[in-house]
């Protein structure tokens, strides 16, 4: 049934779609919280140099993967809507992928 | 933007987001944990209140319909599960479901006792979500590759199993230590205890509530 739904991730497809700058798969960080002690400055350090994927899933919905919670986005004329907002020191990661993602004044 | 929870990995980019122009939705919970100083127990972390621009500006108790990009998305307040300001997101047409952290796809979830969370409602939670999804839909967790119908189920029946395995042993009144060494969950271990949660610590979680 996975394979039907298939949802691809597809760099040069998103590109189309979004104008992202970068949009390759990278493996999820693992052992976030497996340690004992700080985990949650665990988290944010990791999350600092998590890598990102980009997945396109069906219709205009997408989803950022890999620092954080995972983030759909919905993409059109309207601007673009977020579900969730990834852990605050992915920052720099988030921004370079995710220029599409963010509201665009000059869009509707 | 919408925010599923409070917990930091969903809302850590909220002040830099609504910095860039958007307007951040949520369940009245989440709006509540953010606007002041919160401890997370399962965490050893006091979270200190956000600053004014990560709150949430728009928030809702039950239900929420918008309709942006000619897609109707309709928000649903789950009952005290991960957290107490649990909502799922489903994307009507394009038929996504994102779940949050009430869904995690192969990893034992961290569940927050000290917001509201509890292993039957972690379980309670993934049943309300197997009644949203259908064969076509598209499933989105909180944590974990995006998957189908057949991936929240396991996710249910790994909870259910591993948590009337914890049950059972501290009903015979097995302290922590032993029901661990127990290893109710050793079919799964090797996958789901890598991410968020180590096997031994999600054990105590849900030892915790039973």
């Amino acid at each position: 049934m996975i394979t039907t739904l298939s949802p691809e991730v597809s760099r040069r497809q998103f590109l189309v779609a979004g104008g992202l700058t970068v949009a390759a798969a990278c493996l999820v960080p693992r052992g976030l919280f497996a340690q004992a002690g700080d985990l949650v400055g665990n988290a944010l350090k990791e999350a600092a140099t998590a890598k990102v994927t980009v997945q396109t899933l069906r219709r205009n919905v997408s989803v950022l993967l890999g620092a954080g919670g995972n983030i759909a986005v919905l993409t059109g004329p309207d601007g673009k809507l977020l579900v969730d907002a990834e852990i605050v020191s992915a920052r720099p990661t988030f921004l370079q992928l995710s220029r599409a993602s963010m509201p665009t004044p000059s869009s509707n | 933007m919408i925010n599923t929870h409070w917990h930091f990995d969903h809302t850590g980019g909220n002040e830099w987001i609504h910095e860039a122009g958007a307007s951040i939705l949520a369940q009245e919970n989440t709006r509540k944990h953010l606007s002041e100083d919160t401890r997370v127990e399962g965490w050893k972390h006091t979270f200190p209140a956000a600053p004014a621009g990560a709150i949430p500006s728009t928030v809702f108790k039950d239900d929420y319909t918008l309709h942006v990009n000619g897609t109707t998305l309709t928000l649903k307040h789950y009952l005290p599960a991960h957290t107490d300001s649990h909502i799922s997101v489903h994307f009507t047409e394009a038929d996504t479901f994102h779940t949050g952290d009430t869904f995690w796809n192969r990893d034992y979830p961290f569940i927050d006792y000290s917001t509201g969370g509890s292993i039957d409602g972690q379980i309670r939670a993934a049943e309300a979500n197997l009644a949203k999804v259908t064969e076509k839909t598209i499933v989105i967790p909180g944590h974990g590759a995006v998957g189908g119908k057949a991936d929240p189920i396991l996710f249910r029946d790994v909870l259910v199993e591993i948590r009337d395995k914890v049950a059972a042993l501290k009903k015979q009144g097995k302290p922590l230590p032993e029901v661990v060494a127990a290893k109710p969950g050793a079919r799964y271990d090797a996958e789901w205890g890598n991410l968020f949660m180590t096997p031994s610590a999600f054990i105590a979680l849900v030892y915790e509530g039973v």
